[in-house]
């Protein structure tokens, strides 16, 4: 199955970059691993160890074929397997360390891991914020109105609102929404357009393939809890996330969302960079 | 696999199936679909080199109110009515300025000029790691002063102290920190830092432990805890005794009278003494002359009780080091002073490798992204600039031997854009004249077979081996991967181990026949001579600054790289103001607020020749291949060139009939980009420059059509183009065989 996902992967890239959509129509090639560790640390302010970089990032550059971006010419063309199932690994590991990140700055307010010189004092933008350009007015009326499919107003979602049921259309408006936020973050481009094969809108995509099959509830895991539990136990008070096999307590809707991230990642050019 | 994981694997599948599909519809989110956002971000990948982040603002380091925010604030304002041209322009007025501009894109961008990636792994990344943080923290030194000729000449380095897990490098600094004198708690098992550890990165601050205040004693005082020599217990007064070695070794070397060699060392121990003492500073140079046991016997000794060794009929205590009974200096606070002084006092008595420059404050010392910490100290002059970086050294040895040559050969790349490999080599080129080999003798070893045979080889030698010297002063270095966990690598080794044989070096001009007016001399500080006033290396700065940002296929031309050297001139040599020039020129602005289709629509307009009223013939073009191009370009049969053979049998030169339609845009594009200049072989055509370019360009179009081919400015698929390159061959070979 994993294999299968490396085909179509490959497949997607061995398209022709002037088909490429995005926030941009340029050119792209990979990023190397130096410009994800950037990315991760600078842009997403993550605070990521020697060895994370060892586990995790440093090796991607030789697996697209050469430590030398400059000699890889061909790789652009047939990336090999082995490659790409690294990426998967990556971005299961980024789409974790977002999330923590997103919890900590809900809990705590903008911590100070990101040393960041020009972060502003009161500039929470986050994750589920999209980012500082995006202008969101707070008007909640257009998510209350189900007579409109689409909102672009502040959804204020924070992590562990959402738990196994019934969505209601207002609830999946907002989902939908934060799913462009997340989007805007990443620098990619899931927004109320885009539109995979099939024709499906992607965002509605991500909620009805992605998101709400990764919901969980209380009555199948005993583990989940939604965000009205005390919030200094929801990773068992320390920082070292999510470990299920720890009995820690989790946000019902932390599958989710992460797995809506990494699907992004995944999916769209974040491995890439344009050029 | 779980159900779980097939679900999600599933789910994926179906998204990454149509994951690159286009969306229906031109109309996205606004944020995506406005122009200023879409150059923005653009720009902020090119020139700071990494995705821009939602949360991060960027302000103008000298205007703080102006910021990305406030602009997009005002572009958005319909009342406010700014231009996107004006957006675009503040922009890159604002990226440039930026704090992310001196610490990431100065680098980002020499990075993928000189061929600096980082992305090894294993432990020569772990290993190589310090000295890329070193490396980064010095250019941002040199972004921020914007002096593009400190790139050559700076001697700020930063050594790095310890790592981010606290221990020692093996960089070759002292191991003052060997006692774990970085007083973080880090979880080594897991290699994270705990949250307060992450704040304390961002404000770096050497503490003292205990256990490293006994390591400095054993190491600086090395008698203070050995009981045969001196039974004190320093713990209680160590300021004191620091202080007394101070005057000893100022004694020693100093008093009572000063070697004129040694006043400049003289002068620095005693700032250095002074400095550490600070209130409490007495002036040591009137002491009398004392012996180094001497530091035991200070008031404060009382168990000393008298050595067999030590005259204590010549014992004054109270003149020793003219100590104050009550000197209460907390080490701590001089922790920084006393760690930056040993540097430089031990490295300084050893081997003279660099001076302590001004006291050191929290200033001197850097903390990378990771938590490791450096500090600054000056290096020799044999050891300036970016050239004698240790990351540049070993991004550039490539392998055990001919390492100074494979340097030399970046050089060549990254300075002067040209390349050379062994692959141009041209086996059947005439030989080699006693005159040139005479003329280059001094350059080489006299044991060299380049030197000492007329082997085609000698061609590519004689440009790379007067260069390759300028690296013969510095030691081959010592290979990460041979260093054992603990080992300290002493500096000097490391980096000073100068070859015994010594040879000239410069830079040989194969267009003027002799080497050039700058870069005489030995050792870095004579390459930054050469560097910094070369006219040929300005105009690469220019052409591979631009490459590096939008590609080789959207060139400028020879007259546009002038304008920008003079730009680059004209305002003392500042990078910020070369590219500014280039990203606020109408083919930049074009790129980044129209897309590649505007731009190559732009350039297919500036290339555009009239060959209505030009006579094309195979004779003519092949008079002007064989006189004005085969003398640079009769070796570059790999692409488009080539020898050929006539109806007559006659060899001759033209083009290959078998190119692609790819490889015939690529050389038109080229071609026509190139400004004719009648001095040859750079952009030259000889005289009548101008028609002859045209009657090439339309040569070219003949051909092409012939073949079906279409020619455009800028082919569709610049995948490969965008991949950097050797930077556009517009300098020519050498002459003669390789």
């Amino acid at each position: 199955m994993r294999m299968l996902v490396i085909v179509l992967l490959v497949s997607c890239m061995e398209q022709d970059p002037a088909t490429l959509s995005g926030a941009h129509d340029q050119l792209r090639w990979f990023k190397t691993p130096e410009e994800i560790q950037e990315t991760l640390r600078k842009s997403f302010c993550l605070n990521i160890s020697p060895l994370d970089v060892q586990d995790y990032i440093s090796d991607i550059g030789p697996l697209y074929g050469s430590p030398n971006i400059n000699t890889t010419k061909t790789e652009l063309q047939q990336p090999n397997g082995v490659y790409l199932l690294a990426l998967d690994v990556v971005a299961t590991w980024i789409s974790e360390q977002l999330l923590k990140e997103q919890l900590t700055r809900e809990r705590d307010g903008n911590p100070s891991t990101c040393a960041n010189p020009n972060d502003d004092a009161d500039n929470n933008i986050y994750l589920f914020n999209g980012n500082r350009y995006t202008h969101h007015s707070d008007d909640d009326s257009c998510y209350a109105d189900d007579s409109k499919d689409w909102c672009n107003y502040q959804d204020n979602i924070t992590l562990g609102e959402f738990h196994k049921s019934d969505l209601t259309k207002k609830q999946r408006k907002r989902i939908m929404h934060n799913i462009q936020d997340i989007s805007d973050f990443l620098g990619l481009s899931v927004d109320n357009e885009l539109k995979v094969s099939g024709g499906r809108h992607a965002a509605q995509m991500l909620l009805d393939d992605v998101f709400i099959p990764n919901l969980h509830s209380q009555d199948d895991d005993a583990s989940c809890s939604p965000s009205t539990s005390d919030d200094n136990d929801v990773y068992g008070g320390d920082s070292d996330g999510y470990n299920s096999s720890d009995n820690q307590t989790l946000y019902c809707d932390y599958d989710a969302w992460q797995q809506v991230i990494h699907a992004m990642l995944l999916s769209g050019e974040f491995f890439l960079r344009l050029n | 696999m779980t159900i779980n994981n097939i679900m999600r694997t599933m789910i994926l599948i179906i998204f990454i199936a149509g994951c690159l599909n286009e969306p229906e519809g031109n109309v996205k989110a606004a944020l995506k679909n406005d122009p200023a956002y879409k150059a923005y971000s653009l720009l902020f990948n090119l020139v700071i080199g990494r995705d821009l982040g939602g949360h991060e603002e960027i302000k103008h380091q000298e205007e703080p109110s102006r910021n990305m925010t406030a602009l997009f604030n005002f572009w958005r304002d319909d009342e406010k009515n700014i231009s996107l041209d004006e957006f675009y322009l503040q922009t890159v007025d604002i990226l440039l300025n930026s704090a992310q501009y001196v610490d990431e894109g100065f680098l980002h961008l020499h990075k993928r000029r000189l061929l600096l990636s980082y992305q090894y792994g294993g432990r020569v990344l772990a290993d190589k790691k310090q000295d890329y943080d070193s490396f980064k923290a010095e250019l941002a030194n040199v972004a921020k002063t914007d002096d593009y000729a400190q790139l050559f000449t700076y001697r700020q380095r930063y050594l790095p102290l310890a790592d981010n897990y606290g221990n020692p490098t093996k960089i070759g600094t002292p191991p003052l920190v060997q006692g774990g004198c970085v007083d973080k708690v880090i979880d080594q098992q897991k290699g994270k830092y705990s949250k307060q550890e992450a704040q304390a990165t961002a404000n770096p601050k050497l503490t003292l432990t205990e256990k490293c205040k006994q390591f400095l004693l054993a190491k600086f005082l090395p008698g203070y805890n050995d009981p045969a020599i001196c039974e004190t217990d320093f713990s209680d007064s160590p300021p004191k005794q620091v202080a007394n070695k101070f005057s000893v070794i100022y004694h020693q070397r100093c008093g009572p009278s000063i070697a004129a060699s040694d006043e400049a060392f003289c002068a620095r121990l005693h700032k250095g003494y002074k400095d550490f003492l600070g209130k409490n500073y007495k002036d040591i140079s009137k002491d009398r002359s004392v012996d180094d046991d001497r530091v035991c016997a200070d008031e404060g000794n009382k168990n000393n009780g008298g050595d067999e060794d030590y005259d204590d009929s010549d014992d004054d205590s109270s003149q020793v080091a003219n100590i104050p009974a009550d000197l209460n200096i907390k080490l701590k606070d001089n922790f920084i002073n006393l760690v930056y002084f040993y540097i430089s006092l031990a490295l300084s008595q050893d081997s003279e490798v660099f001076i302590a420059a001004e006291p050191p404050t929290n200033d001197h010392l850097y903390a990378s992204d990771d938590g490791s910490i450096f500090i600054k100290a000056k290096m020799p002059e044999s050891m300036q600039g970016l050239h004698a970086n240790p990351f540049w050294l070993f991004s550039h040895h490539s392998s055990a031997r001919n390492k100074n040559l494979r340097r030399a050969r970046l050089l060549l790349y990254s300075w002067f854009c040209r390349y050379i490999s062994p692959d141009t080599a041209n086996p059947l080129g005439d030989g080699v004249t006693q005159a040139e080999k005479d003329a280059f003798k001094k350059y080489f070893d006299p044991d060299d077979e380049h030197a000492s045979s007329d082997q085609n080889c000698f061609g590519c030698h004689k440009l790379v081996q007067p260069l390759a010297n300028y690296f013969d002063q510095l030691s081959y270095g010592v290979s990460y991967a041979n260093l054992d966990d603990l080992a300290v690598i002493p500096f000097k080794e490391k980096f000073l181990q100068p070859r015994s044989n010594v040879k000239s070096a410069g830079y040989y001009d194969y267009d003027s026949e002799e080497f050039s007016q700058h870069g005489k001399g030995q050792g870095m500080s004579a390459l930054a001579d050469l560097l910094q006033h070369h006219p040929d290396v300005h105009q690469c700065i220019v052409r591979s600054t631009w490459n590096g940002i939008f590609g080789h296929n959207n060139r400028l031309t020879s007259q546009q790289v002038n304008a920008a050297v003079a730009t680059f001139k004209n305002n003392n040599y500042s990078y910020r103001a070369l590219l500014k020039h280039l990203l606020t020129h109408e083919k930049a602005s074009t790129y980044f607020l129209q897309g590649q289709e505007a731009l190559d629509e732009l350039i297919a307009a500036e290339q555009e020749v009239d060959c209505a009223a030009v006579t094309v013939t195979d004779e003519i073009a092949q008079g002007i291949f064989n006189t004005n191009c085969h003398g640079c370009h009769a070796n570059d049969q790999k692409q488009f060139y080539t020898k050929l053979k006539n109806d007559s049998g006659e060899e001759t030169y033209g083009f290959k009939d078998d190119s692609d339609e790819k490889t015939y845009n690529e050389v038109y594009r080229r071609l026509a980009a190139t400004e004719p200049s009648e001095v040859m072989p750079r952009g030259g055509f000889g005289a009548d420059g101008d028609n002859k370019k045209v009657t090439l360009l339309c040569y070219m179009r003949q051909k092409a059509k012939a073949k079906g081919y279409t020619l455009t400015s800028a082919a569709n698929d610049k995948t490969q183009d965008q991949i950097i390159q050797p930077p556009a061959a517009d300098h020519a070979e050498p002459k003669g065989d390789l």
